[in-house]
């Protein structure tokens, strides 16, 4: 992927497994629990003063991106429709159902994530601080804690840094959680089509007769190299 | 090969375009493949069934249209980029535009992957470029009068991005979108969304306003036509021509307009102002 789109949702994997130790890495069920992984930088002047605040912070995240996952559907559906149109269309001649299978998988996991990343970053990272700060002050508000008292200016950069430091993780998380939608999802939209693969040799070849060799999978339903590359990538 | 030095809407499709289209799907020479491709298209009005036929040249495009997600926001769409995408969205605007493909095209949703471009803010050169391009995708599909456009736009939320990009999009963007509300409008379920809540047909008057006075400070005859256009047919609806009574701007009554529209070939704005009024 030479411009990186996989790419970068690849480094910022890397850079939460960094943090945690190897073999800590963010899983699609954590979607609903980031705590182990959220970010509290040390010199953030509210949580010096009630560090018992920083409890928040994970409840807020969490609830971040609870309230994105309509959107996030919205994302799966769109890739699934693309998808399934698209993989009937050009593996109509292929016989094995596990390379349809695949390539399928392969692409929606693809256009979900880039979905999902492009429409739910900026919702993300403004739902991140407004729900710490209207956490934070139901807190302040609350008679069991009638030792903290909020400060505006202190409020608003704890969350613009937590909001910032913590957008990584929910988009990927995000990201992650669409993907894996969307991968039991096409399967189940594709069922009755790989059903159809396994069942007999016989598929009707969707190519125009009109089209050139090149540009259809040889009548055996063998890709070219190149071919089997595009739904890889 | 009896093509050669043939030229224009007959030509046959030569035999180095279809190794162009071939080329699409191996990354190596995609970018010379998008630039080649999507300056000859206009020549082979039968290059739109092949893009679309051939195993994975849908998907490829695709992905040139993905990978510059992550670009957008924060800023660093490079114009390189920006021109290769655009490239690949010429490409499917022939998809969207041949009367074979259309429906195919629609029932892909590949359109919904264009509305991220429409959703920038940067005023750059190369996201106005990408802005114009994916406008131009959606123009090319409102062009063909085809009621399955309309109702595909009208249920993923078009309307909004068109007028955002009229309010404050440059010239050229906002007379492209607004010749795509233009053409909502003129289908008889489009006039009939937009004028189906006050809400919804105040927010459009709002913005066709506040573009005929900024026009008065920088005119532009072709979003002047555009926009009589659309309060024209917005009028042909009984409760939004009562509405229009008073949304109606002055400087479209007045004769802050007569000089752009005294040229022979703007009889027809002329006309439609006219009959407005």
């Amino acid at each position: 992927d030479p411009i990186g789109t996989g790419a970068n949702s690849d480094a910022a994997q890397q850079r939460l497994i960094g943090q945690h130790g190897a073999g800590d890495e963010v899983k699609v069920e954590d979607a609903k629990d980031p705590t182990p992984y959220v970010k509290i930088h040390p010199s953030i002047a509210l949580f010096e003063r009630y560090p018992e605040l920083k409890d928040l912070v994970p409840l807020a995240v969490e609830k971040a991106i609870q309230d994105i996952l309509n959107v996030v559907m919205r994302s799966v559906q769109i890739a699934c429709v693309t998808t399934r149109s698209l993989i009937m269309k050009d593996f109509a001649m292929e016989p094995d159902h596990t390379k349809i299978q695949r390539a399928a998988h392969q692409m929606v996991r693809k256009l979900t994530s880039s979905l999902a990343l492009v429409t739910c970053k900026d919702p993300l990272r403004s739902n991140i601080s407004s729900n710490l700060a209207s956490k934070i002050e139901e807190r302040a508000n609350s008679p069991h804690h009638p030792r903290i008292v909020v400060d505006q200016a202190m409020l608003e950069q704890a969350c613009m840094q937590i909001s910032a430091d913590n957008l990584e993780l929910g988009c990927t998380l995000v990201e992650n959680y669409a993907a894996d939608r969307a991968k039991q999802d096409i399967d189940e939209i594709l069922a009755a089509f790989y059903l159809r693969k396994q069942q007999g040799p016989a598929f009707p070849s969707s190519f125009p007769k009109s089209l050139p060799a090149e540009l259809k999978p040889a009548p055996n339903g063998e890709l070219s190299f190149a071919q089997a590359r595009v739904y890889d990538d | 090969d009896n093509t050669t030095g043939t030229q224009g809407k007959k030509a046959a499709i030569p035999s180095h375009l279809y190794k162009l289209v071939n080329d699409l799907v191996e990354v190596e020479k995609r970018d010379s493949a998008l630039l080649e491709l999507s300056k000859k298209r206009e020549d082979f009005p039968g290059l739109a069934p092949i893009l679309w036929n051939s195993f994975g040249t849908i998907a490829a495009l695709l992905q040139e249209i993905v990978s510059i997600y992550p670009l957008l926001s924060p800023a660093r769409l490079t114009s390189e980029l920006s021109n290769r995408c655009c490239n690949a969205l010429a490409l499917l605007q022939c998809v969207a535009s041949h009367p074979d493909t259309r429906s195919a095209f629609l029932n892909a949703h590949i359109p919904l992957y264009l509305y991220p471009f429409l959703n920038t803010v940067y005023t750059y050169r190369q996201y106005e470029y990408l802005r114009l391009t994916s406008l131009g995708v959606i123009g090319a599909l409102v062009k063909m009068d085809d009621s399955d456009v309309i109702t595909f736009l009208l249920q993923t939320q078009i309307i909004p991005l068109c007028l955002r990009i009229m309010d404050n999009g440059s010239e050229l963007s906002k007379t492209v979108a607004t010749f795509i509300i233009q053409k909502i409008l003129l289908d008889d379920q489009g006039l009939a969304y937009i004028c189906h809540t006050f809400e919804r047909f105040s927010t459009v008057s709002d913005v066709l306003r506040k573009m005929v006075l900024g026009l008065v400070e920088q005119p532009s005859v072709r979003l002047l036509k555009h926009i009589c256009r659309c309060y024209l047919r917005l009028s042909e609806n009984k409760h939004a021509r009562e509405a229009l009574q008073t949304c109606i701007p002055n400087e479209l009554r007045d004769n802050t307009f007569a000089s752009e529209l005294q040229d022979d070939s703007e009889k027809l704005t002329r006309k439609w102002l006219q009959q407005l009024l």
